[in-house]
């Protein structure tokens, strides 16, 4: 997958670099307004992830660039300002998505795979990992072909453990990505672990092998290799 | 009491002395005056029946005897000292036609006219002074009467034309929000003490606005400005969990740092929600039904409900449907009921009543009545729980005010009651 980050932050550019080389990915950076345009100019890539703030320009010039190309990439906004009327200026312009920062780079993760998956097979792509399969249309979980009845939340919980497979996921990353904007309204992440808990048991109970390792304090590793 | 009125009080109480003091000098100089004027006519008289006695006009004196207002006595010896003496004194002759002692002035003079001497009393009443000062008293009393009415009046034409200017700036400063950004225009005035009053509030107001504003405005630049860094140190988070043979110490250390950037990030758009109510960002208002939105609420809390074993009960007994910006809405209803759940003991109860234009909040709790000064406040955490950030209710007061709310609070019969109302 090739992915062109514009963002102008050195420190977020080389996070976000190393996090996605992990899987190679081709991650490429532009830090300012002229680059990324050359860049999009001269290159297809699969998903373009842009700041809104940059400097000599506004990314939400560059997403009417993009369009008027004609280009297939999936558009993601991150952006620092996380305002209504970017959000709504920028998905009018054509963006695919609006990721406010902070983010974890495990949601930066799932929402560019979520994006690829909508972009490239129309969403009719199963999601396929050993005995696992999951049908994101229907929302729907199979192990070994027989279902498995899930909560909305722990489909969710389950779909994120898999697009960030082998990854180690906080539960901050989790809370947030349950619960978005309520996430604040969580007392503690119990409600995590409970969910966590009882995916699990589901899971194990239809013959799944157990890859939900639990790291230490900090969260969870969908673990598929050793 | 009104300004107006306490200067006129003082001015009729200050007249009075002023009056009465008046009155006294009035009283001196008539009197003077009549007893100047009275020495004078019987001084003529004097010389008159002098001449006549002198002329031997027997006729002439014997009218004037007769007309009871002179006594015309041949002596023999006198004191020669008296003689071309003519001694004034005041006494009291009967009058007979009112038939009581009437004051007289007198003179008593004796004359020698050729080898006679002849004592002349000559007298005149003079004024009454008890009826004198009756009319003197009167007479100031209709001045007071007069004094109360004119400053009546004097006061409602001043209250309705002088002080107006005044007025309308007291009423217009009633309305006054820092928030609204707008200032209230005065009434131009010629009066130096308002314009002056005028002048110092505008300087000020302003003031207060820009101070408000640069304080919004660094509140949303800080919250802007920290939200990037705040994303490297999340992302450097994310990377760091990724490396393999952790320590559990180190896994410990990175769960403390995690747990404190979530918090942190919830605090950040909690200050940047309020910016943006308090900037009035939130325009969109739709007809929100209450019991819609407590619905969809108690459906997101649904875990912590059932978590902490309350009963949730909606006494509905008439729906209502506000103009409110939806989204709001929904922060609003549910920082409180989040408030509610959160101060809930395990097993307790939470209760909606929803009546025509109000509905209200009602949990039971561990703490006694909450401090309502301080109650809506930003960062007064109660709660032990280390999630909290201590900005939930004053958020829902926030919007409970920029959508026509109001949000009360008191504490009834053990249990915390939150009370929206429309205003």
């Amino acid at each position: 997958m090739k992915l062109l980050l514009i963002e102008d932050e050195p420190e977020l550019q080389v996070s976000i670099r190393q996090y996605f080389e992990m899987e190679s990915n081709v991650v490429e950076v532009a830090d300012d307004f002229s680059s990324a345009e050359e860049k999009i100019a001269l290159y297809d890539y699969d998903c373009i992830l842009i700041d809104i703030t940059l400097p000599r320009g506004s990314g939400l010039d560059l997403i009417k660039t993009i369009k008027i190309k004609k280009s297939k990439a999936g558009i993601i906004i991150i952006s620092a300002k996380n305002s209504l009327d970017d959000k709504i200026t920028g998905l009018d312009l054509g963006a695919d998505d609006y990721l406010p920062k902070p983010f974890h780079l495990s949601e930066l993760n799932s929402r560019i795979k979520a994006l690829i998956r909508r972009k490239k097979f129309d969403g009719n792509l199963e999601i396929v990992i050993n005995e696992i399969r999951i049908s994101p249309v229907e929302r729907s979980v199979y192990v070994h072909n027989n279902p498995v009845v899930l909560t909305s939340k722990e489909y969710d919980l389950l779909l994120y453990f898999i697009t960030n497979k082998n990854r180690v996921v906080s539960k901050s990353a989790l809370a947030e990505h349950l619960w978005g904007d309520n996430a604040d309204q969580l007392d503690n992440f119990d409600f995590i672990y409970n969910h966590v808990k009882n995916l699990r048991k589901k899971l194990l109970e239809k013959k799944c092998e157990d890859y939900l390792q639990t790291i230490y304090g900090i969260g969870y590793n969908f673990k598929t290799k050793e | 009491m009104r300004l107006l009125t306490k200067t006129s009080l003082y001015y009729l109480v200050l007249s009075i002395p002023m009056l009465l003091l008046s009155g006294f000098v009035c009283y001196y100089v008539i009197t003077q005056e009549v007893k100047d004027s009275n020495n004078e006519l019987l001084l003529n008289r004097k010389i008159q029946i002098v001449q006549y006695l002198k002329n031997n006009d027997t006729v002439a004196l014997h009218f004037i005897v007769n007309s009871g207002e002179a006594q015309i006595k041949r002596v023999s010896k006198f004191n020669s000292q008296l003689a071309g003496k003519t001694i004034f004194s005041d006494t009291l002759i009967l009058d007979k036609a009112e038939n009581e002692m009437a004051p007289n002035r007198i003179i008593t003079t004796v004359v020698p006219i050729g080898k006679e001497n002849y004592q002349i009393k000559i007298w005149r009443s003079t004024l009454e002074f008890d009826e004198l000062i009756e009319g003197i008293l009167s007479l100031l009393a209709i001045i007071l009467l007069f004094l109360f009415i004119i400053s009546i009046l004097i006061n409602f034409w001043v209250s309705k034309t002088l002080w107006k200017p005044f007025n309308t700036t007291v009423t217009s400063l009633e309305t006054f929000s820092a928030s609204t950004n707008k200032l209230p225009s005065f009434e131009k005035t010629s009066i130096k003490e308002f314009a002056a009053l005028n002048n110092s509030l505008n300087t000020m107001m302003e003031k207060m606005i820009a101070d408000y504003n640069s304080q919004k405005r660094f509140t949303e630049n800080a919250s802007h400005e920290i939200q990037t860094p705040l994303a490297v140190i999340k992302s450097k988070i994310d990377l760091l969990m990724q490396s393999d043979n952790l320590k559990a110490y180190e896994m410990k250390l990175i769960a403390g740092i995690d747990d404190a950037c979530f918090k942190l990030t919830r605090l950040n758009q909690s200050l940047l929600l309020l910016t943006k109510i308090e900037n009035r960002q939130f325009k969109i208002a739709e007809k929100v039904s209450i019991v819609g939105i407590i619905d969809h609420s108690l459906l997101l809390f649904d875990e912590q409900i059932k978590a902490s074993k309350l009963t949730v009960s909606k006494n509905i007994e008439e729906d209502f449907s506000i103009d409110i910006n939806p989204d709001l809405c929904l922060i609003l209803i549910n920082n409180l009921v989040q408030n509610a759940i959160r101060h809930n003991i395990e097993g307790g109860s939470i209760v909606f009543f929803i009546e025509n234009h109000s509905v209200t909040i009602s949990n039971t709790g561990k703490e006694e009545s909450l401090d309502t000064t301080t109650l809506f406040e930003r960062f007064q955490k109660k709660s032990t729980c280390h999630l909290s950030i201590g900005l939930g209710l004053s958020i829902a007061k926030e919007i409970a005010e920029v959508s026509g709310l109001t949000l009360d609070y008191k504490y009834v019969s053990d249990r915390h009651h939150f009370k929206l109302t429309t205003r």
